[in-house]
């Protein structure tokens, strides 16, 4: 410290500083096509604040043109809330073509697979909580023009029947319900059965013919359809196809498994059979 | 007035329940088997609330139910009333803070309406007997029921302290027992 406080070292210093400053004049003067170090650690650290004084600069610039041009701006904001407005409803009317597309679809198919029918064609919106029940909810009811007991199919088979309706909903029994019976007919040989839901193989859309005749044997992939007796199913609906042949000792006793041609677990729209033509032309309402 | 709010908030959240059974609960079944939020629920209020409000909320539940997805009206209501009206009677036998009593009132419950809805499907509408069937049935919804009453053991005693309050016979019996 004593050093530093002396006149002469002082002076010293300043001489030294000024020659300092001179040399790095003489130094980076000229062209050069390097930084060095030091200027490169400047430049680094001055370049965020700058940065960010550039950056505040240009928008106070920018909304000085804001407010020049505020008029301008809020009636591009109208027509842009105008555009958008125009485009939702238009999303809308996008969305109900698309829809009325999906029944269109849904009705050309089954209408095709099952010519002789006429069809409602309906949305599932809800399935029974009942571990013992396989109940469908569909969203058309009475109002149009739905009944009891009219059968329900999909364009891949039969779905089940009207249990009841009211003005805009209606319930649907599923053939894999243990209560239902559906009268069959195996497609290649024509013997008549009984087709029967059950609750142990409800979960897999599997349901159990019986009542089968002593000496028929069923192959897997052998197919059933409806036989058009009981009153409720028109015939020729396809019900499913089998799994699996349980032989008995008794064979009366006789069982084979179908497989449910309608899968039961993504059932989302449904066709319900208003009225249908039989052999003879002759239109029957269900 | 307080009863009337504490009435109509009971029937919202019954509306919930259901909706809740039919879109979220019927979607997750354990091997086939959907729980039923509807016992754990008439059970929980039957214990706190009385057989009085066990019995409505039975009734009410089984009602909306069958008007929403039953085969036959009344069907559920009946055997949710009757639910309601047995566990609200023995109610002073159960401890509500008690997990074991708890546990077994949701194991009964669920073996009797289970049992209860194999019967009438047997005898009214000609369903097969399968005993296997029920014996699945009951034995994977007891846990389910069990795992639902976990999660809501809180908020249903809360609702239904509220609903005992709104009644003030619990309380005033439990003091008078004091």
């Amino acid at each position: 410290m004593r050093v530093l406080d002396s006149k002469k070292t002082k002076t010293i210093m300043k001489i030294i500083l000024i020659m300092c400053i001179f040399l790095s004049i003489a130094l980076t003067g000229g062209e050069r096509r390097s930084v060095s170090f030091g200027e490169s650690l400047l430049s680094k650290i001055l370049y965020i604040p700058q940065g960010l004084v550039i950056h505040v600069s240009h928008l106070v610039t920018s909304d000085e043109v804001f407010f020049e041009n505020i008029d301008e701006l809020k009636t591009e904001n109208e027509k842009l809330k105008q555009k958008i407005k125009e485009l939702n409803e238009e999303l809308i009317d996008y969305e109900i073509v698309k829809e009325e597309n999906k029944t269109l679809k849904i009705e050309r198919d089954t209408a095709n697979t099952y010519e002789t029918y006429n069809v409602e064609i309906a949305n599932v919106i809800a399935a029974s909580n009942n571990n013992w029940e396989e109940i469908f909810l569909i969203d058309k009811g009475s109002n149009s023009g739905i009944k009891p007991y009219m059968p329900v199919i999909t364009k891949d088979g039969l779905v089940g029947y009207v249990l009841s309706c009211d003005n805009n909903t209606s319930k649907i029994l599923a053939i894999i319900d243990a209560t239902s019976s559906v009268s069959a007919r195996a497609t290649k040989t024509r013997e008549e059965v009984l087709v029967k839901g059950s609750n142990l193989t409800k979960n897999q859309d599997k349901i159990v013919v019986s009542d089968i005749p002593v000496g028929i044997i069923y192959e897997s992939g052998d197919s059933f359809e409806t036989s058009g007796l009981g009153g409720i199913y028109p015939k020729g609906i396809k019900i499913g196809t089998v799994v699996q042949f349980v032989s008995k000792p008794n064979p009366l006793e006789n069982t084979a498994t179908l497989q449910t041609a309608v899968d039961f677990n993504k059932l989302e729209n449904v066709a319900i059979i208003v009225s249908f033509k039989e052999d003879n032309n002759e239109e029957i309402v269900s | 007035m307080k009863k009337l709010l504490v009435s109509l908030t009971t029937f919202v959240i019954i509306v919930l329940l259901i909706l809740m059974q039919f879109n979220f609960l019927n979607t997750f079944p354990l091997f086939g088997i959907s729980p039923c939020i509807g016992i754990v629920f008439i059970c929980m209020v039957s214990i706190v609330a009385g057989e009085k409000a066990g019995t409505i909320v039975g009734f009410v539940y089984g009602i909306i139910q069958d008007a929403f997805l039953g085969r036959t009206m009344f069907e559920t209501a009946i055997l949710y009333m009757i639910l309601g009206y047995v566990i609200g009677r023995f109610r002073h036998k159960i401890a509500i803070d008690n997990q074991l009593s708890l546990i077994a009132v949701i194991v009964l419950s669920t073996i009797a309406t289970e049992s209860c809805n194999f019967i009438v499907n047997i005898t009214v509408y000609k369903a097969p007997i399968e005993v296997l069937y029920l014996l699945k049935v009951i034995s994977i919804e007891i846990f389910y029921n069990l795992f639902l009453l976990y999660i809501c053991y809180l908020p249903f005693v809360s609702w239904g302290k509220v609903m005992n309050r709104t009644n003030n016979s619990y309380y005033s019996l439990e003091n008078n027992l004091r």
